[in-house]
């Protein structure tokens, strides 16, 4: 090195030496103190003089627990390896307590800060946590400290658990190494001791560190370097580990159980998509086979000590470590698929027989959340498998199979938390988002890695509603989710009925009104029929929900579509129940308009239930009940209004308006029931617009970005119009009363001042002399007040002329044109305005 | 307050300035490319892996053109000839191998990050750097597939170009690829003469390779997912890196004929470096979401580089003891092992929780 380079790195030195003393005096991270600890540690084992790094200025700031745990007395031991690795170990433990009172005062950032100072042993995941942070920030506070607090724990049960391993495998090498033998065993036996504070955090009992004392390490330390050292930490290493903290209750051992078994039932499926002869055909399968057998051994690691609590599994555990063994290494080498499915049969075997599980999955909890998830990631890899394979159908099938898992147990969990999210899934499974999704790409039978990128996609998404799921509601969101479900569902149905009593307005409706009252009342039986049986019924037909939703969706349309003419021409409707009547007399009419209050309720109550059930499942009934019972009084409130209102609002209006909202209900409804056909393969998927669309016009408006969804709701505003054009064009062709001709209604009606109901001019007031027509009619009519010498006035008539509003004996009363044609009537009052008189 | 600031700045530019001669004093000597600390988007990734490879292919030509001029001088009979031009000898065994550590220790192991990382490019690091002989491969995945035969040498699967067939030839270091034996001005000790004909079919396979190695670069598409995925699949196989040097300095152990051109060191600084130039390219992608994420991956790759440069260091001073070695290499592997567990997470915060080690 020349005289110039000495120089300078002298100055460098200095330089150093003061700005770490300078920064000394500020503050210190504790990733700082573990590099002046690592330091330390190798000028001890170099022989140089070497301290422990104080660590006050790291924890300085901190709460009182997390300080007290990190600078509690390592006791009076002074070899420096001992201390610091006890000082290690606490300081891990400090530093979550202190993330989870960063993360309780809601300061995110400052929790983000601290967990990346935490040691991350090789093969851990701190995905999850991350993304609770990211999906929840300063919300659901307690989820997350419980989440994230855990997490951490399971870093630091692993790391004791290497270090344990190493200890026991260096103990058996030829080389003494005392210091590092103690710097290991103190850090896992600390960690080992976890903190009342931290366990509480983490909602675990601690169970010590097997009365292991500092003493005991250093006795080991001492110990000469031969078989009966080895023997000794490997004793006192598994009686560390059995009392390592048990992060599983009771539901989560049983399902990681089963867990286990689905992996072990899995992988031979993944492996023969993945290898053939040897040879990896589809390295995507061949991936997930690896990562399920290395998830398998994982999961045994975290049962094994479970497990080993009772003596009489001792035999079966070793059985099942040898048989994952064999499995990996026979994964690892790409053997014949009779081996892999015979190691495998083994451990299945082992799994069902020696410890006794099943895969019956208990109940729909949010603990299930990964075993679904692994579920529908299995399908979509087998999906892709057969994609590449060009079985296009069986890739279709295993997609719609898919779908169907995801969408009862984790869509309707994931919906009420993150809609967007839902929506995206959904989306990426069908058209695709700024990408063709991957039922877009099977139909154009789409290979390479456009393909694989889509699955990909779902993917990643999938993998973020499983955190997001993870983490669970607050009863205060999931009250407030419940109401806005009901309210939305519910404000859906109720302008449906609002609009279908629109029309039925007068005593001469109050059956008809009572019928479809009827058929929403059964509606709500149903409805709560299905609350109590969806655990059961509902999840029977899981494979069936995407086609139930089609079928309905088309009934709803269906339904919708009438109403909709009948408001705005009254053409269908009066057709259809002339039809009706005609054919089968008023029993059809009756179960008709029970029909309609049905399905217009159920169709609502039944999505209502989905939604309510899951959200039920994860928060408890109270604040889920509070939610709906809100819900339902504003509802009821809302309707009480909305039909008062309507019955006091003029006729024409009220008709107009509950028209265009029920033309805007009825294309939502088309769009919905073409996804859901889509979904179910019922139709193809064509993409509209290259870019995607938010997710809200999905939800709210049933606009999807396919060429399908977009073209029937086209199709259906088409039909709707292009009838009520064509019912105006035939109108003015072909005149119910030819010919027409305007004329002032008074002094001049037809013959002396006689003249029709209907002809009576707006504002124009007559008095009863006849009625003509059918029994039926005049019946209703003189039922209606109608009689001989009644004053009657003329309130308003719709644009077609029909329906016509008039006054008499005090209230309002709407007739069709063709019954106002029926009543003879003496013109009495002045002229208001000019009308069209039929000319005899 | 003001003050404090002014001074804390001075300081840190005194640092910077003492830092940045003191690097380039350190430079002055070495073959290493320059990596940039800084990136323009995920396109100059691209750029820089395309301006070493054409350095690489360059070195591949000279090694081409060295074994050719080599054969035509030594013949037959490489120990006779040699003998016949010791000089001329010897400066063409120097070329070669100044070529091959151009090509690889200074040129292929500074893209190797990426070159692995990316799927479509990957199946070039088997044949050219990573891939192991057919005998004991765990995997047939693992074994690189060049199969030729010259110079009476029959090659057929036994490891990548470089490390099992280049190096060992050009250094000597695997009998099977020697002819003969000669004393040569420069040399200290007796040297092992490479095989001519088996150099010359190596010169030729490496130009051919590298060539298309460059053409498949030139039609990569970088994206953000391939950044995640040079990190994802990357930044594991340091720990591996720091466990061999642990075991092998813990066992005195030497690696039989690999490895003997430059340091693992200096190949584990080449790995880091293109790896950490991904991290550059996503790394604000990475901080809008969690910046204290970010800036721990982007500590955690300086500390590796930094941590591989005091450990050479600390072996310059002299030999280390084994309780240090074992301490040096676990702390070591241990960030290795967190800066893999925050590259994945990275990944999965900017939108690919997908991408997973390969």
């Amino acid at each position: 090195m020349s005289c110039r380079t000495s120089f300078l790195a002298s100055v460098v030195g200095l330089v150093t030496v003061m700005v770490a003393t300078l920064s000394r005096a500020a503050e210190m991270t504790a990733g700082q103190w573990h590099d002046a600890a690592n330091a330390a540690l190798l000028d001890y084992y170099e022989k140089k003089p070497a301290i422990v790094p104080d660590v006050s200025p790291v924890v300085a700031g901190w709460d009182g627990a997390a300080r007290r745990v990190a600078t509690s007395d390592e006791g009076a031991l002074e070899p420096l390896p001992y201390k610091i690795g006890v000082r290690r170990a606490r300081l891990e433990q400090a530093t979550v307590l202190e993330m989870a009172r960063a993360i309780r005062a809601g300061d995110i950032a400052r929790a983000q800060a601290l967990r990346v100072e935490l040691s991350l042993p090789r093969g851990v995941s701190s995905n999850d946590g991350a993304m609770v942070l990211q999906a929840l920030g300063a919300k659901n506070k307690d989820d997350a400290v419980r989440v994230l607090a855990r997490e951490a724990v399971t870093w630091q049960t692993t790391r004791a658990r290497v270090l344990l391993d190493e200890a026991a495998q260096s103990a058996k090498e030829p080389i003494a190494m005392p210091g590092r033998l103690l710097e290991r065993l103190a850090e896992a036996v600390t960690l080992a001791d976890l903190p009342g504070e931290l366990a509480s955090a983490c909602d675990v009992k601690s169970a010590g560190n097997a009365g292991v004392s500092g003493a005991d390490l250093m006795a080991l330390s001492k110990h000469t370097w031969d078989a009966a050292l080895a023997a000794d930490v490997d004793k006192l290493g598994q009686a560390v580990e059995s009392k390592l903290p048990v992060l599983l209750s009771d539901k989560e051992r049983e399902r990681r159980e089963r867990l286990l078994l689905k992996l072990v039932q899995l992988v031979p499926r993944e492996y023969g998509s993945g290898v053939r002869d040897g040879q990896v055909t589809v390295p995507l399968e061949y991936r997930e086979a690896v990562t399920f057998t290395r998830q398998a051994r994982q999961i045994f690691g975290e049962l094994a000590p479970l497990w080993l609590a009772n003596a009489e599994k001792h035999d079966s555990v070793a059985k099942l470590q040898a048989t994952l063994d064999k499995a990996d290494a026979t994964i690892a080498s790409k053997a014949m698929q009779a081996d892999v499915d015979g190691v495998m049969k083994s451990a299945s075997d082992i799994l069902q027989g020696d410890f006794g599980i099943t895969l019956r999955r208990s109940g729909t909890t949010a603990d299930i959340v990964d075993e679904v998830m692994l579920e529908v990631r299995s399908l979509l890899s087998q999906s892709l498998s057969q994609a590449l394979a060009g079985n296009w159908a069986e890739a279709e099938r295993l997609r719609l199979e898919a779908y169907t898992t995801f969408d009862p147990d984790l869509e309707a969990r994931l919906m009420p938390r993150d809609p967007q999210l839902g929506m995206n899934i959904e989306h990426l499974l069908l058209d695709g988002l700024n990408k063709p999704g991957v039922k877009v790409l099977l139909d154009q039978k789409v290979t390479g890695p456009e393909l694989q990128e889509a699955y990909a996609a779902v993917n990643a998404s999938l993998d973020q509603a499983a955190a997001l799921l993870k983490a669970g509601v607050s009863p205060w969101a999931a009250g407030v989710n419940s109401l806005s479900i009901v309210l939305r569902e519910g404000i859906e149905g109720l302008l449906v009925v609002v609009a279908i009593f629109a029309g039925l307005r007068g005593d001469g409706a109050a059956r008809k009104r009572r019928l479809v009252w009827v058929g929403i009342a059964a509606s709500m039986v149903a409805t709560g029929i299905t609350w109590v049986l969806s655990r059961t019924l509902i999840t029977s037909l899981h494979a069936y929900g995407e086609i139930i939703e089609a079928v309905t969706g088309i009934l709803a349309v269906g339904i919708l579509l009438l109403i909709t003419n009948w408001l705005f021409q009254q053409v269908y409707w009066r057709q259809w129940v002339t039809s009706l009547k005609a054919q089968a007399g008023e029993d059809s009419t009756t179960w008709s308009l029970i029909t309609v209050g049905f399905l217009v309720g159920y169709r609502e109550g039944f999505e209502t239930v989905l939604f309510l059930q899951s959200l039920m499942m994860d928060s408890g009934a109270v604040p889920v009940g509070l939610g709906v019972l809100v819900g339902c009084v504003t509802l009821v409130a809302l309707g009480y209004a909305a039909l008062k209102l309507g019955m006091k609002l003029p006729y024409y209006q009220i008709l107009l308006v509950t028209a265009l909202m029920i033309g805007v209900v009825l294309v939502s409804f088309v769009g919905t029931t073409a996804r859901a056909m889509e979904t179910v393969g019922w139709l193809p998927v064509h993409r509209l617009m290259p870019f995607s669309w938010p997710a809200w016009m999905g939800s709210w408006l049933g606009l999807y970005n396919t060429w399908e969804s977009v073209g029937m709701q086209v199709l259906m505003v088409t039909v709707v119009i292009g009838t009520w054009r064509w019912a105006r064009f035939k109108a003015k062709r072909k005149p119910r009363r030819a010919p027409v001709s305007l004329k002032q209604v008074a002094p001049e009606p037809a013959g002396a001042g006689v003249c029709s109901l209907a002809a009576l001019g707006v504002g124009c007031t007559g008095r009863v002399m006849d009625i003509s027509g059918d029994d039926e009619l005049r019946r209703r009519l003189l039922e209606m007040g109608l009689c001989g010498g009644t004053t009657i006035e003329c309130i308003r008539k719709a644009p077609l002329g029909d329906p016509i509003e008039y006054r008499v004996r005090g209230y309002h009363l709407s007739l069709r044109g063709e019954q106002a044609s029926q009543v003879s009537v003496s013109v009495e009052s002045a002229v208001r305005e000019t009308v069209a008189v039929e000319t005899p | 307050m003001q003050s404090h600031r002014v001074i804390r700045a001075a300081v840190l530019s005194v640092l910077l300035a003492c830092s940045a001669t003191a690097l380039a004093q350190v430079g002055e000597g070495t073959k290493a490319p320059a990596v940039p600390t800084e990136v323009t988007g995920i396109a100059g990734v691209k750029v820089y892996l395309l301006a070493n490879l054409t350095k690489m292919r360059t070195a591949a030509t000279d090694l081409q053109a060295s074994a050719k001029a080599y054969d035509a001088l030594v013949g037959s009979d490489p120990s006779a000839g040699a003998a016949a031009h010791p000089a001329e000898t010897a400066d063409l065994i120097k070329k070669m191998r100044d070529a091959y550590e151009r090509m690889d220790s200074f040129g292929y192991e500074y893209v190797e990050g990426i070159v692995a990382g990316v799927p479509s490019l990957a199946k070039f690091d088997n044949e050219l750097d990573g891939g192991v002989p057919k005998k004991g491969a765990s995997s047939p995945d693992d074994v690189a597939p060049i199969v030729l035969t010259a110079g009476g040498v029959t090659i057929d699967h036994e490891g990548s170009l470089n490390n099992y067939l280049v190096e060992p030839t050009v250094y000597g270091t695997n009998p099977k690829f020697v002819s003969g034996m000669a004393t040569l001005p420069g040399f200290d000790k007796p040297v092992n003469l490479p095989n001519p004909k088996l150099i010359v079919a190596l010169g030729d396979y490496a130009v051919e390779g590298y060539a298309r190695l460059e053409a498949a670069s030139k039609a990569w598409e970088p994206s953000e997912r391939d950044c995640f995925q040079i990190l994802v699949s990357m930044t594991p196989t340091l720990a591996g890196y720091f466990d061999d040097w642990k075991e092998s300095r813990k066992s005195g152990s030497a690696e039989g004929g690999r490895f003997v051109a430059v340091s693992r060191i200096s190949d584990m600084r080449g790995i880091m470096s293109s790896t950490r130039l991904a991290w550059l390219a996503v790394q604000p992608k990475v901080s809008e979401k969690d910046a204290a994420l970010s800036g721990a991956v982007a500590g955690g790759y300086r500390q590796i580089i930094e941590f591989i440069d005091s450990i050479e260091a600390r072996e310059a001073k002299g030999a280390l003891g084994v309780e240090a070695i074992d301490a040096l290499g676990s702390q070591a592997k241990e960030k290795a092992d967190k800066l893999t567990v925050q590259a994945t997470e990275a990944a999965a915060l900017a939108g690919y929780p997908d991408v997973k080690a390969k």
